[in-house]
């Protein structure tokens, strides 16, 4: 157990440029937005290279299966057919993936296709590459694979049992990592507490994210430099730089990542890295450029699922007046068969240790596994929705049992407004924010005293209604140091982001970012900050499109991913928009004669503050230094570039190995969901009828991306709730690998969202913003309180964060088996 | 999964017989149903085209007669490949003599591997009834034919 020191060290605060504001905050449309809405956005299945051939991957049929022969001969026969790659040629083409865990499961042998044995359904095994990607898919049909069938396990809690068939011989179990997070004393809350409350079992299902364009890329090996050129919508780049140099021998410098348009991200787009590894291998075989697209069954079935979790022993000591002193549970994450991001998920959930709330004592004995599933990915709110339901579980399961108010147990535990900025028991320091009064804030959205009303006239009418609270995080601007946390010897920490800001020969503001957007509104937003700086208006910057490694400058975890875009990216972009305004005003200053405090910036003009009309363009200010230098003493033209790069670095330090504490975040932007459900007592069909979003995240940039992404992340957490979920049958077969039987949300699917704001600006960023846009998977915990809510005296308690009508008919029938509820108090 | 079911064929049980152990000619009434070869007795193979939902599907099967009492049952087994999807399937096919028709009963597993087993989860029963009551009809109608002819 570690004990906290009692001292609060917080971050720096940072002093906010005085300069936003002209153009940051104000709604200014998306600059993205035509070319997408013209349909002439640039993405993966777009591109085209000479002499480029397609791919088709076969994939194994079993979940778990010795590969005993492929025999490639009948289909490289076939006319049009360029190469096969086969997992032979892999294990000796690759060296296995660098692995993130810690021994034994850093041992594991990862490869871009299947070595020996495929270990979950849909593995790639052969890679096929022809004239047209048709003539690909019908000559794959010619490999022949000769499989053993293994033993399979899909459960991730029986995996780790001994007499589990082992995924990995060479790990020697199906354990992928271990370890206790253990803060405050729970031992003596358990012991001092008026009331223990005991639940069972709690289970966060698997489900994933459904881009509009699924996984894809254009890889080229060029044969006579050597580069390797990766056109692709892998969101995270460098990230992916990291294991695929290693593997095949390329320095980053041989390694040329670009992409414009990516069709959504979701956090799965990062372990694509073992395809583009496949692809640049089959592309050096046939001497020419490669190109795949994922159909959406390989999407659903292949790609990357969201971690399954599953929660065992909870148990929650509370006083008399309702104060939760903290919890403890065993956690199961299953992995699936490999560790492409893993093991990080198990510990950024620790970045929400206690959630919302004031919780002081926390134990969590986390283990993650392997199964014979697909491997997972840091899927939107990656590892800590899973954590964020689980404790709005506690919250309304403590309140039902104890009879408290679940409003009122809520605002009486949640961290409070004047506690900012708020230190967790491990270490984290939350911002800022005010979670009572985005509660009264979703209450008032849905009408919640007219809810309780119709809730009461609805009795006996064959419709239950329920009224359901979510309180969540969304913490953005990650510290990876944290991965030392789970392996001690990873050589990662910090963050950062890069941007170059340049004024260039005819007056043109050009800004270059390291990051992948796929939706966010980089190009509009790095223009609002852009323009507020340089005194200009965001139509004159010109936000380049996409990432290319090439033109763009990077740092090691540049990319878009973890809600960390509007601190670490307009941080970056800020900080070069300084210094190049510096430079600006310096040559400017120079030409008019002038002091440099006598001059301002406004309109795309250097000029005198106190006389307009002594005003140079920017286009003046760049001819002189690119075009007559001459005209400028020495030191002056040596000083300035007009190309001003910067990288923003978080002030992070690295979280201690042995006591998990640390500061493993810069931001909490925070979301309070409120909803009405109704649900028919005949089919446990789920109707909702009322949807409130309540969403903090400090400054807005651009409020109207902002309620975007806020509606985003909603109806992705609604579908979750109600339609998406991946089932596999005890064979690892996966029952919904289409969208026939994978309910993918859709615009129908998602009431009318009522939405509301509060800003709490996060004093330590330069914009006062916070990353914000994962919102927390919020909507599972509030339609499974509402779902609660709804349910008869007597029911058992809402265990799984998946409730389609079978289940909640199942649940609204307990009440009557007066059977097991999941759920026991203990009152001294 | 299980499927099973009866049907009673407008043939007499012999002549109905007498086809259905003739893969070859079967075959050739048989609709989507091509390249049957004979290896020999009781091993054959054929390819058919059905609709699944990955459109009109390449399935290409072996087949073997595991057990037959002539005239009145027979089980087949068969395993193959729709593209890297995996099929394996056991029919029982039991005839009974109902005046000048033939009661059929039948029953069948049927296990697929890939996304074949998530696409077909609900209609491969379907699909599997749908080609026996062919072959039986089918059996039927070459019957009928050889008769008139």
């Amino acid at each position: 157990m570690s004990t906290p020191t009692g001292e609060t060290t917080h971050y720096p605060e940072v002093e906010q440029s005085e300069r936003l504001g002209a153009w940051s905050g104000k709604s200014v449309p998306r600059k993205e937005d035509k070319r997408l809405l013209k349909g002439q956005g640039a993405f993966v299945d777009d591109l085209w290279m000479h002499r480029q051939g397609h791919v088709h991957f076969v994939r194994s049929p079993y979940a778990h299966a010795r590969i005993v022969s492929v025999d490639v001969a009948r289909c490289e026969a076939q006319p049009g057919v360029y190469a096969t790659l086969t997992g032979e040629e892999v294990g000796v083409l690759q060296q296995p993936f660098f692995q993130m865990a810690p021994e034994p499961a850093g041992l594991m042998k990862d490869y871009c296709m299947a070595v020996g044995k495929a270990r979950y359904m849909g593995e790639p095994v052969v890679a096929v590459l022809a004239e047209s990607a048709e003539l690909a898919r019908d000559a794959a049909a010619l490999v022949e694979v000769v499989y053993e069938p293994l033993e399979v396990v899909v459960d991730g809690i029986a995996t780790i049992e001994p007499q589990a068939p082992l995924l990995h011989e060479e790990i020697g179990s199906n354990v992928a990592w271990h370890g206790v997070f253990d803060y405050g004393d729970v031992d003596w809350a358990l012991e001092n507490a008026d009331h223990v409350v005991r639940i069972d079992r709690l289970h966060f299902h698997r489900f994933s994210s459904t881009p509009l364009e699924t996984t894809g890329a254009l890889v080229n090996w060029d044969p006579g430099t050597g580069v390797v050129e990766f056109r692709s919508n892998n969101q995270m780049p460098m990230f992916a730089a990291m294991f695929i140099g290693p593997a095949i021998g390329l320095g980053i410098d041989h390694m040329q990542f670009s992409s414009q348009d990516i069709g959504g991200g979701f956090g799965i787009k990062i372990t694509s890295y073992t395809y583009l590894t496949a692809l640049a291998l089959l592309s050096r075989k046939a001497g020419r450029p490669v190109k795949w697209s994922e159909s959406r069954w390989e999407h659903l079935a292949a790609s990357a699922h969201g971690n399954e979790r599953t929660f065992l022993d909870v148990e929650v000591p509370v006083m008399s007046d309702g104060t939760i002193l903290g919890f403890k549970v065993r956690a199961f994450d299953d992995a699936g068969a490999y560790l492409r991001y893993e093991p990080l998920g198990a510990v950024i959930w620790s970045q929400v240790v206690p959630g919302n709330y004031r919780f002081k004592h926390v134990r969590v004995d986390y283990t993650e596994t392997l199964t014979n599933k697909c491997p997972v990915g840091p899927n939107r709110g990656y590892s800590r929705l899973q954590h964020l339901w689980l404790i709005e579980r506690i919250v309304d399961v403590v309140a039902k049992e104890l009879g408290f108010d679940r409003v009122e147990l809520r605002k009486l535990n949640y961290v409070q407004p004047e506690e900012f900025p708020y230190e967790t028991p491990n270490g984290c320091i939350y911002d800022s924010g005010d979670y009572p009064a985005m509660l009264d804030l979703a209450l008032e959205l849905i009408d919640y005293e007219g809810a309780r009303k119709r809730q009461l006239a609805s009795a006996g009418s064959g419709k239950r209604i329920g009224i359901g609270i979510g309180s969540t995080l969304d913490s953005g601007t990650n510290n990876f140091g944290q991965s030392r946390i789970i392996n001690s010897a990873l050589p990662f920490s910090g963050n950062g982001e890069a941007a170059v800001v340049r004024l260039d020969l005819y007056g043109e503001i050009t800004v270059t970012i390291g990051t992948s957007p796929q939706g966010q509104g980089h190009e509009t937003t790095a223009a609002q900050v852009t323009a507020d700086i340089l005194g200009c208006n965001p139509d004159l910057v010109h936000v380049v499109a996409g990432y290319n490694k090439a033109a763009n400058t990077y740092v090691g975890f540049s990319g878009t991913y973890a809600s960390q875009f509007a601190v670490t990216g307009l941080g970056a972009v800020m900080g070069a928009a300084e210094r190049l305004r510096g430079e600006i005003v310096k040559v400017g200053a120079c030409m008019l004669g002038a002091e440099e405090s006598d001059i301002e910036l406004a309109d795309g003009f250097v000029r005198l503050a106190a006389n307009h009309e002594a005003a140079i363009p920017f286009i003046g200010i760049a001819a002189t230094v690119f075009a007559n230098v001459a005209e400028l003493p020495g030191e002056l033209a040596d000083s300035v570039t007009l190309n001003c790069r910067y990288v923003y670095r978080p002030p992070f330090t690295v979280p201690d190995h042995e006591t998990k504490r640390g500061k493993l975040t810069l931001t909490y932007a925070s979301q309070v969901h409120a909803a009405v459900v109704e649900i028919d007592e005949e089919t446990g069909q789920v109707t909702i009828l009322d949807y409130a979003a309540v969403d903090e995240c400090g400054r807005k940039v651009n409020p109207k991306i902002v309620e975007g992404q806020v509606h985003g992340a909603t109806g992705h957490g609604i579908g979750a709730a109600l339609y998406e979920t991946f089932e596999y049958d005890a064979d690892g077969q996966l029952l919904n690998s289409t969208f026939a039987d994978y309910h993918a949300v859709t615009s129908l699917d998602v009431p009318h969202i009522a939405t509301g704001e509060i800003e709490c600006p996060s004093p330590f960023t330069p914009n006062g913003a916070k990353g914000m846009g994962e919102g927390g998977g919020a909507p599972l915990s509030t339609i499974a309180s509402a779902i609660e809510d709804a349910l008869p005296q007597g029911a058992h308690i809402v265990y799984d964060t998946h409730n389609n009508s079978e289940r909640v008919y199942e649940l609204l029938r307990s009440a009557a088996a007066a059977g097991p509820r999941g759920v026991e108090v203990i009152s001294r | 999964m299980i499927v099973s079911g009866e049907m009673t064929v407008a043939s007499p049980r012999e002549e109905l017989w007498a086809v259905l152990a003739d893969p070859a000619r079967l075959a050739q009434a048989l609709p989507g149903v091509g390249d049957v070869s004979i290896e020999d007795e009781r091993h054959f193979s054929a390819v058919a085209h059905p609709f699944t939902a990955l459109g009109e599907t390449r399935v290409a099967m072996d087949f073997e007669i595991v057990e037959q009492r002539p005239g009145e049952f027979v089980r087949i087994d068969g395993s193959g490949h729709a593209g890297e999807n995996l099929i394996a399937l056991s029919v029982a096919l039991e005839l009974r003599a109902d005046g000048a028709q033939t009661r059929a009963s039948w029953r069948a597993e049927i296990l697929l591997r890939g996304v074949l087993a998530s696409l077909l989860q609900r209609g491969s029963g379907e699909l599997l009834r749908e080609q026996v009551e062919s072959v039986l009809a089918a059996g039927a109608a070459i019957s009928a034919s050889e008769r008139e002819s």
